[in-house]
Formats: C-alpha cells, structure tokens, sequence
C-alpha cells in the first residue's frame, strides 16, 4: 500500500481501503505479450531480416490495427522505421512504445537503446 | 453567249464544286478519323476513383457478430449460395460461414482468393479453416466493400474488361442477338438496314434497329441521341472508319465496356462487367447462362427489361436470347432447357454500399484534395481504401437514431441535428462518422462543417496545462466569482448550478465542470500559454485570446474536437486522424500509401494525470448519469455552450475515441445540455461497437499512485470528495501539502509545510 500524508503530521500510514474506482493501472506481462496479431508480427520480422520494408511496415500496421497496446508492436515498428534511416520517426515511435511499457523494464530499455542509436 | 462556251462555263463550275465538295469531305472524314483515332486509342471512358471500406480482417479469438459479419458480406457485394460455387459467394449454418473471398490489390500486393471455414461462437471466432486443404488459419482478410466513387458530370460507372477476359458465350450471344453479320460487314450493314426498313414499313412503326454493333457504340462514344439526318450519316461513316482501323474483337470488347445497362440512383451502369456486379453480385466469368442471357435481353432496353423493377418482362425477354441462342447452336437443348427454368437470380433486391455512406465519403474528399487534382479523382480509376469499418458506422447510425427518438419521446419533436466522429484511440483511424440525421441524406456535413462554441470540452485543456505548470490532481483550486476588468471585457462568468464552491482539489474542478475554478486556473497559468496547448493539442487555427477562451467560447467541427481528444486519448501523441489507407490505380499500383504517423507533444505521464480525471467525470462528475458498465473503462467531457444552444460529449474507451455533437442548424436553443444529450449519444454508441475488454489501463512508469485524503489535506471546503486514491508525477506526491499559487492557501501550505519539517525535526 503506498504511503499516506496527513497534513502537520508528515507521517506515513497505511489506509485499509481504497476506493474501487481509482485501482492502479496494471504493466504489461513480459511473457504474455504476443497476442491475436502474432501472426502479422512474425511476417514484419521476417519482413525485416529480407530488408523488405515497406512491406514489413504494412504487415505491423496491420498487426497494431487489432493490438495497438501492443508496445512490442510500436517498438517492432521503429526497428523499421529505424532500418530506413528515418531516424526521427523511429525515436517518435519509440516514445509510443515506451509509453505503453508500464512496468517492463525490457521494453523501456529496448526503447532507450534504440533511441539513443537513432539521435 | 455560244453553247459551247455555256457548257464549257458548266463543266468548270461543276468541276470546281466537285472539287470543293471531295475536298470538303475530305477534310471532315479526316476530322472524323482523327477524332475516332484519339478517342479509340486513348482512354476511352473517365473512370471515377472507387472507394472502399477498410478489408475485414478475421482471427481467432476475435470479437465477432455473425449478424454484422453477414451483413458486411452483402455489403460487399457477396452473394448468398448453397453451395458456395465461385469467388465472392458465401453460405451460413447458424454462426458457422463459408466464404469464398475474391482477389484484391492491396497496398501490400494482390492477394489471391481464399476459400475458408469460419466458426463463431458466443460472438467470438472460434477457428478458421481453409476450404482447400483443411488447415487451420491464423489469419484471413477479406476483400473490402465498395462504398462509393467520385463521379464527374456524367455519372457513368463501368468496370473495364479486357478483351481476354470476355466470355465467349457472351461474344456469340451478342452477335447472334443484336448484329449477325458483325464478322463480315464493315461497320455498316446495308442488308440489316434494309431488314429494318421493310420490317418497320410493315408495321407502320419502328419496331427493328438497322444499326450494326459498331454503330451503336459510334453513337454511344462519339455522338448524341438525336434522330437527325446528320447524326445518321456520321455514325454510319464513323462505323466505316472505326471497322477499317480497328479489329472487330477490339470493337466488340470496347462495345461490351460501353454498353448503357441500368441505373442505379444517379449512377449510371455501364458495360457487362459492372453489370453483372450490379444484378447478380457475380463476376462476369461466375455468370450462369440464364444470368448472362439475361443482360444480353437488356441491350435492347436496359430501363424496359429491368430485372428489379420488371421481373416478368425480362424473364420474357431473357427467354427470347436463349432462343436465339440454342436456334444458333451456341448452347446445346439442353442447356437451354435448364437455363429457360432457371429463376431470374442474384439477390436483386439487396442494396449494396454503393454511396451508402456519403458523409464518410465527404471526409475522404477533404482528405485527398490536398493531394489530388479533381480529374485524378473522376477519370483515372484510382482504388482508394479507408479506414471506415461498416460495423461501427452502422451502430453508429442505429444507437444515434434510437437514442435521439427515445430523448424525443420524453420532449416532443425538437429539431435537433447532429454529428458524430468515431476514431480508433491508439492509431487515429476514423472508423466511422455521421454528418446528420435520416442516414446522412443532407448535403450539410455536420461532423466536418458545422464549426459551433465548444463549451466545457475546452477544460481538458486548461487543466493539462495547468498540470504541465506544477499543479498536482489534489492542489487546491478556488472556485469562487471572478471579476475580470474591462481588459477581460467586463466578463462575469457563473458555474452552471449559479453556486460557488470554495476551494475544491483541482480534480474535482474538472470532473464537476466548475467554471470558476477553471477561469481562475486559466488566468494563472495564462491565456496563452492553454492557447498553445490546445494548438499542440491539434487545433489548427488562431484562437484569439479572450478570457472566456478558458470555457470554450471558442468554435469548432467536429472533427476538429475529435483530433483534440485523440491527442489526450492516445496518451499525448498527436496523430493526424485518418479517413485514408492507401490510394492505388486500378492495376494496383500503390500511388499513396497514409501510414502511422506519429508526434509526442506531452508527456505521456503528464496526459495520464488528465486521463484519470476525465475517466472520474465518467464515474462520478458531470458524466455519472449514463448507466455506463463500470466495469469498462470509458472517459470524457461534457459541454454546452451558452443557452443549450450547444450540446456536446468527446471522449474515448480502452479502443475507441468518439465525439458526438447535438444541435440545431439555426442556433436556436436546445432541450439538452451536454449531459442529457450528446452523452446519451455517446454511451449509446461506444456500448454498442464495444472493443472495451476492461475498466483498466495501463500506467506509466512515471507515475506513483496515492491514497490521499483530499478533504484534510487540502483544507477544502465541499464536502464529499475525502477520502481517494490519485495518481502523481513521480516527485510531485504530496509531501508539500498544498500546491497553488493562489496567495492565501499558499501561505496556509507554506506554514504545513514548515509544520511538517519541524515535526520531522523532532523525530529525527
């Protein structure tokens, strides 16, 4: 339970309970995020590895269609954006992607490292 | 003057007018070759651009209506069939579909057609299976509806078949029907006419045409209707100079494109290919010998022997080509026997998408005339596809009628108009959109052209900015009168419930929609600086900086507002919105393709703050009165504007943004407020097109979230808002106890905060 602060007292204790519509947000599980559009996020590495570009844009456009809280996804698609020299809307992408990171510590430092091979 | 003379006189003038007269026809046989040259070696017929809807895309696990996947399927022209024979046919056993999908170009190239097995259950796709081989599918995409095209003038609509792709049946069919000496004449043949003339002489009126093939498609390429001497001669010498230039299987392919066969509102049908689309949803090729006599039996009168308005006379008529057609030993007894049995076919009374959707179409215009000239969009065939799912634009059309009639129940007519933009939240597509009432039948596009006061949808943007200026959810705001002097324009402003609220947490501010406490949030943070927000918000035009800016005296469309609050919606990321994915010609081509285009212009966690916010409206503010399913995630903002003239709600679930606007096209006051009006819309709207698995949302990693007692912290004095779990920048969580710049309570907070320090002293 996070800290409480009562005024002139600065000291922290913890409430019983608190109200139902204010929970915290979840992070993204690591090991659950290939989900529906798995198959179309596949096609885009492959995609990616024949230098085939455009079409592994396509292929993740469509993947983040049906998940675009997929922050892999938007990361996947700076990897491209990345590989086409189009370093600023890489960096933008990537912004997006660790955006929707919560709390994965992979996926913000894939993020970083990216970004800072982009600047 | 000698006889000889005079004859020598004679012979000269003669000679010279036949000189004159041979030089003269000449001249304008050469006009009339030059002009059959261009046109025939040229681009024969202006081909509007055709737009389509977004393609369907099927996966397992996927949220899927039977009902709407069915209907979408007639929307696309896909015929209903046991078995399902050919491309573009599909059968249904209770929620289990075949579909036989047709090839499609798409920005990614062609992709052939699929036979496939679709099993749904509970609303959900189960598994797909392929039709050939049996394998499980992981993915499929069907091809998309046609939704509309932009015409010039003339309203003409082919799809242009090359020769090779003409079935024989219908080349032999015609020739034996309308011109049997087609192979041997030379674009005229004197025999037909003479036929003609005795047949009509005979029966004392015009009961036979003598005009070959060719002529008819001189006099529907080159020539009007008129039944004048001059236009007879000039089709007939064009019809001459037309079978000398070219070969008859180019004539006949050309004439088979051009022929007049229907018309379907303001569009005219033009040609076998579109046809066949048209009355039977089928290709040409997929055509059975009935369906295909009887376009055949419509070149004679396409309005007379209309198989939707006149179903008899043109099975008769049909029935008369089949004759023909076994008479000519070009179908066997038999055929002939199965096919005259035959009933007319083709769901001919289902209405497909063509311009189902014209206010969508509009905002496709708007989008493509940047970048495209209007002849590229009338004459050169382009394929356009969109972003615009049918599936929600009809919930969109069903919840926004039901809901406004049940509001009208309760009050009477009240001459409300409305508009509504649907956007996905993450990716900034527009799904669907509507620009008035009764199926967006008035040219006046509401959603794109109606700019009106915006109301209390201007607050999210005060608030942002004055979290991005160090205010915390739980600073305290006072929301007491104020007085602006004549440089404010001696402006007074009032909350909607004519009280005055004390000091409130900032938060509360924004989810009851005080006005007080936003004016005074507004002009401490300053008029220009919620300006520049709300132009990185991605309103493109000047706002002057009035203070009554600060509670949406300012104008905007629609889908102005709607790009606003996709900024806040996916996270503070600006992405154009998108009626457009990518433009190819007709031979699939890709032209243009509208990718992901991406901007941060707040930070993420900034913009999380203020989404928690407005998902509170939801749950407990100006919003609570809609029975939301609480246990989804929908967030927003109410407005209406001075005297309920206006009534507004923008907002957005876990995948949808959405903004609904009611109001009346003369500006005179409305039953509604924001609340009891466009909100009703909106909750209608987003249950109905679901996408909203979950009430929670993923959070930065910014971001600390808190169990605060507002109340006590803050010293405020409205009652009912204690006890409550807030999120905060990381750094910015209540250690300094109240955070504002109003000199009072910071002078309060200043002392807290000294009392803090020296109670730690004492600890430490």
């Amino acid at each position: 339970m996070a800290p409480v602060y009562e005024p002139g007292q600065g000291v922290a204790y913890p409430k019983p309970t608190a109200p139902k519509m204010t929970v915290e947000p979840p992070t993204i599980s690591r090991d659950r995020w290939l989900g529906p559009a798995a198959p179309l996020y596949r096609k885009a590495k492959i995609l990616l590895e024949k230098k085939a570009y455009r079409q592994a844009e396509l292929s993740m456009e469509r993947a983040l269609r049906i998940e675009p809280k997929n922050g892999y996804y938007w990361y996947t698609l700076a990897e491209i954006k990345h590989a086409e020299r189009q370093y600023s809307r890489s960096i933008q992408l990537c912004l997006k992607s660790k955006s929707l990171a919560g709390g994965d510590l992979n996926l913000i430092r894939l993020n970083e490292q990216l970004m800072a091979k982009s600047r | 003057m000698k006889t000889g003379a005079y004859q020598k006189v004679v012979l000269i003038f003669l000679l010279v007018v036949c000189c004159g007269t041979g030089y003269w026809s000449y001249r304008y046989l050469a006009r009339l070759n030059a002009e059959i040259q261009e046109t025939f070696n040229g681009k024969k017929w202006d081909l509007p651009a055709i737009v389509y809807a977004r393609p369907l895309e099927i996966f397992p696990s996927m949220r899927l209506d039977p009902d709407l996947l069915e209907k979408e399927l007639q929307l696309a022209d896909y015929r209903k069939e046991t078995p399902v024979a050919a491309a573009g046919g599909y059968s249904r056993v209770k929620d289990n579909f075949q579909i036989f999908t047709r090839g499609f170009s798409f920005a990614s190239g062609f992709e052939e057609s699929v036979v496939m097995f679709v099993s749904i259950d509970g609303g959900v796709v189960s598994r797909i299976r392929s039709g050939v081989s049996g394998e499980e599918l992981d993915f499929v995409r069907l091809d998309p509806a046609r939704i509309g095209s932009f015409h010039p003038q003339v309203h003409e609509d082919r799809l242009v078949l090359e020769s090779i792709h003409i079935p024989k049946l219908l080349r032999l069919g015609l020739i034996a029907v309308e011109d049997r000496a087609f192979t041997s004449h030379y674009g005229v043949s004197p025999v037909a006419i003479g036929r003609a003339l005795v047949a009509n002489l005979k029966a004392g009126k015009m009961v036979q045409g003598g005009s070959t093939l060719t002529q008819q498609l001189v006099k529907n390429l080159f020539l009007d209707h008129r039944r004048t001497l001059k236009r007879k001669i000039n089709e007939a010498l064009m019809a001459l100079l037309l079978d000398y230039h070219y070969a008859k299987d180019e004539i006949m392919a050309a004439y088979i494109n051009e022929v007049f066969l229907g018309q379907d509102g303001a569009r005219a049908i033009h040609g076998f290919g579109l046809a066949s689309q048209f009355y039977f949803r089928k290709d040409l090729h997929d055509l059975s010998v009935g369906q295909l006599a009887t376009l055949i039996g419509m070149v004679k009168g396409a309005t007379y022997y209309n198989p939707r308005r006149h179903p008899a006379r043109c099975i008769g008529r049909r029935d008369v080509v089949l004759r023909v057609l076994r008479d000519e030993h070009i179908i066997s007894e038999f055929i002939y026997s199965a096919a005259v049995a035959e009933p007319l076919g083709g769901d001919v009374k289902q209405k497909n998408g063509f311009n189902r959707f014209p206010a969508y179409l509009d905002l496709v215009r708007f989008q493509l005339q940047s970048e495209y000239q209007r002849d590229d969009l009338q004459t050169r065939g382009l394929r356009i596809l969109t972003n615009l799912d049918p599936q929600v634009q009809w919930q969109i059309e069903d919840s926004f009628e039901d809901t406004l009639t049940r509001l009208e129940a309760k009050r009477g007519p009240t001459g409300v108009e409305g508009a509504v933009v649907i956007t996905k939240r993450e990716t900034g597509e527009v799904v669907g959109l509507l620009g008035g009432r009764g199926g967006n039948a008035s040219s006046f596009n509401r959603a794109l052209d109606a700019s009106r006061p915006i109301g209390s949808l201007i607050k999210p943007a005060v608030f942002l900015t004055g979290l991005a200026e160090g205010y915390t959810l739980s600073s305290p705001l006072l929301d007491s009168s104020v007085g602006l002097d004549k440089d404010g324009g001696g402006w007074s402003p009032e909350n909607y419930d004519k009280k005055e609220h004390g000091v409130v947490p900032f938060y509360i501010a924004l989810v009851r929609s005080y006005n007080l406490a936003t004016v005074r949030l507004g002009l401490d943070v300053g008029l220009e600086k919620v300006i520049e927000t709300v132009t990185r918000l991605g309103f493109p035009r000047q706002i002057p900086a009035y203070p009554s800016l600060l509670l949406g005296a300012v104008e905007m469309s629609p889908l102005e507002v709607s790009q606003i609050y996709q900024t806040i919606a996916s996270g503070g990321f600006y992405l154009p919105l998108r009626a457009i994915q990518s433009v190819t010609t007709q031979d699939g081509e890709l032209v243009t393709r509208y990718g992901l285009e991406i901007e941060q212009r707040f930070s993420p966690a900034l913009m999380e703050l203020l989404v928690h916010v407005l998902s509170r409206v939801v749950t407990e503010g100006t919003a609570r009165g809609y029975p939301f399913d609480r246990e989804k995630f929908y967030a927003g903002k109410t407005g209406t504007s001075d005297g309920l003239r206006d009534s507004w709600f923008a907002g957005f679930s876990n995948e949808y943004s959405g903004v609904v606007w009611l109001g009346r096209d003369d500006n005179r006051p409305t039953p509604f407020t924001g609340s009891s009006g466009a909100l009703r819309v909106w909750g209608s709207i987003m249950e109905s097109i679901g996408g909203n698995s979950s009430a929670l949302q993923s959070s930065s990693a910014g971001l600390v979230w808190v169990t605060v007692d507002v109340q006590k912290n803050n010293g405020t004095a409205a009652e009912g808002f204690g006890l409550t779990r807030l999120p905060y920048l990381r750094g910015t969580e209540p250690q300094q106890l109240l955070r504002t710049r109003d000199s009072g309570l910071q002078a309060i907070g200043n002392k807290a905060k000294d009392l803090i320090k020296s109670i730690n002293r004492l600890f430490n």
